[in-house]
């Protein structure tokens, strides 16, 4: 709420805030950090956070799909958020969680730690920028400027839907 | 399951119209009706649900199949069957009795397939039939909670279940009894008979090469044949809870589901017949002569997956797949 009255005042107006929400609407992100930036998910998609588990490796699956775990007795799979975007991978350690995500079935998004939950208005966010080739931005649903800082917010369904989890060598299929 | 047990069961209702209906006048000769019957029908039974398909045709007849079998090649002469297992040889893949191709069955897809189908949903398909009255397909799958029987078995850092039912035996095999081929391959020779060793740590990418002499050998059978598994270590035998992995991981090969272990971990259940499968692509694709990748040997097996090159699994490390 705060980031939102924030948001507000810097648009010089608090009232207008009210008549925004009839022109465009606040969502709410839920923001973590990845190897030192700053990513967000829409949190209607997110179902809860958890601590890391014990993985167990899946053979035949990309590297970033760490395998699956036991979320109390559900056999979800697990990916890991640095591996996928190819940034440095890390070790595991007490503040690395799981977020787990509901798209239409569950699944793991390993991330190094979360942040915070910010209201972020529609026309603070801004389309990803062009970075060129060396970055996939189709997994962006855009920038978001809170409170002078931005954060990129990611479009999960793309991100873990679009995935193929089995890697079977073109070769082998036919 | 629905998708699953569809075309198997279209097929079975394809095969009583087609193969076990006669036609008009044998079943006025036999005395029955003019319209045959086919009787669909499905109930629950301890644990299981049951499909049967029934109908009041001539019925199967075994010798008429054994004779049909032993013409293929897939009964030697001689041999003694009994009529259960007469009636289990239209399972055999390239087994058809349909001479002629119509418009309602005889396509080419075998009863292999339709049992194929029916054991990856962990289920088993009975025969009943009676000479000149017809006969029962009965079709039993398990309710979605299935507890299977299984060995704990551990490859790496990572435990694996098998079902005990694929388990012939475990043994920790004599140098004496390995026979490599190429370097690349190797064949186990227990009693006079040669199984093909999948190495499971190189297979899976979880470990190299180790050599069986200092691990554990799992023979593991499936429909066709045998194979010895490569593990570091038998941990025991255990009952657990089949879980499904989701449809994320369809078209996984090898791995046929999960179950959460005693610590709470989870623990991949093995597929004997997947794993024979992608063991031998990894081999087939690895020595690059894909030409002939159904290949058959004389026994009509598929030929030995050993005889091929080297695993592109173990691609990076040249030696893992090596004997020392």
């Amino acid at each position: 709420m705060e980031a939102t009255t924030t948001i507000s005042n810097k648009q010089n107006a608090v009232s207008d805030h009210c008549s925004d929400s009839t022109t465009g609407l606040d969502t709410k992100y839920l923001t973590f950090l990845l190897a030192g930036e700053e990513y967000g998910f829409d949190i209607l998609k997110v179902r809860e956070i958890i601590g890391i588990l014990d993985i167990t490796i899946v053979p035949q699956t990309p590297s970033f799909v760490r395998g699956v775990v036991n979320l109390r007795g559900k056999v979800i799979p697990v990916i890991d958020l640095r591996s996928k975007f190819n940034l440095p991978l890390m070790e595991y350690n007490d503040k690395t969680c799981i977020i787990v995500i509901n798209v239409g079935v569950l699944m793991g998004v390993i991330v190094d730690t979360v942040q915070e939950v910010y209201s972020i208005h529609d026309n603070q966010i801004e389309d990803p920028p062009d970075l060129g080739a060396s970055v996939d931005s189709s997994y962006f649903l855009g920038m978001g400027k809170v409170e002078g800082s931005v954060k990129i917010l990611l479009d999960i369904d793309r991100i873990i839907s679009s995935e193929q989890l089995v890697e079977i060598g073109a070769d082998v299929d036919q | 399951m629905i998708q699953q047990i569809g075309d198997p069961l279209v097929h079975m209702v394809r095969n009583a119209v087609d193969h076990g209906i006669e036609p008009l006048d044998a079943r006025r000769a036999a005395g029955k009706s003019d319209s045959g019957n086919v009787t669909l029908s499905a109930f629950h039974s301890g644990g299981n649900i049951v499909v049967e398909i029934t109908d009041d045709g001539k019925g199967l007849d075994p010798n008429a199949l054994i004779k049909k079998a032993i013409e293929k090649g897939i009964v030697q002469p001689g041999e003694r069957l009994s009529d259960e297992q007469a009636y289990n040889l239209i399972f055999a893949p390239g087994f058809s009795t349909a001479e002629v191709v119509t418009g309602v069955s005889g396509r080419g897809v075998g009863m292999d397939v339709v049992r194929r189908n029916i054991e990856n949903l962990r289920g088993k398909c009975d025969i009943v039939s009676t000479l000149g009255k017809g006969s029962t397909f009965s079709i039993r799958l398990p309710l979605t909670l299935a507890i299977i029987d299984g060995m704990l078995l551990r490859v790496g850092s990572e435990r694996f279940i098998i079902q005990t039912i694929a388990v012939e035996q475990a043994l920790r095999p004599k140098p004496g009894q390995i026979t490599t081929v190429q370097h690349s391959g190797a064949v186990l020779n227990v009693r006079g008979r040669l199984i093909p060793l999948v190495p499971l740590g190189p297979l899976f990418q979880l470990g190299e090469y180790v050599d069986p002499c200092n691990a554990m050998v799992v023979i593991a059978q499936y429909a066709s044949g045998e194979i010895g598994l490569v593990v570091d270590e038998l941990l025991g035998q255990q009952q657990v809870v089949i879980k499904s992995l989701g449809e994320r991981f369809e078209g996984l090969r090898g791995i046929s589901g999960a179950a959460i272990l005693g610590d709470g971990r989870v623990g991949l259940i093995l597929d004997v017949l997947g794993i024979s499968l992608a063991y031998r692509d990894s081999q087939i694709s690895a020595c690059g002569s894909r030409s002939n990748p159904l290949a058959m040997s004389s026994d009509g097996s598929p030929i030995d997956p050993v005889l091929c090159g080297e695993s592109p699994m173990a691609a990076h490390d040249t030696n893992a797949m090596q004997l020392t």
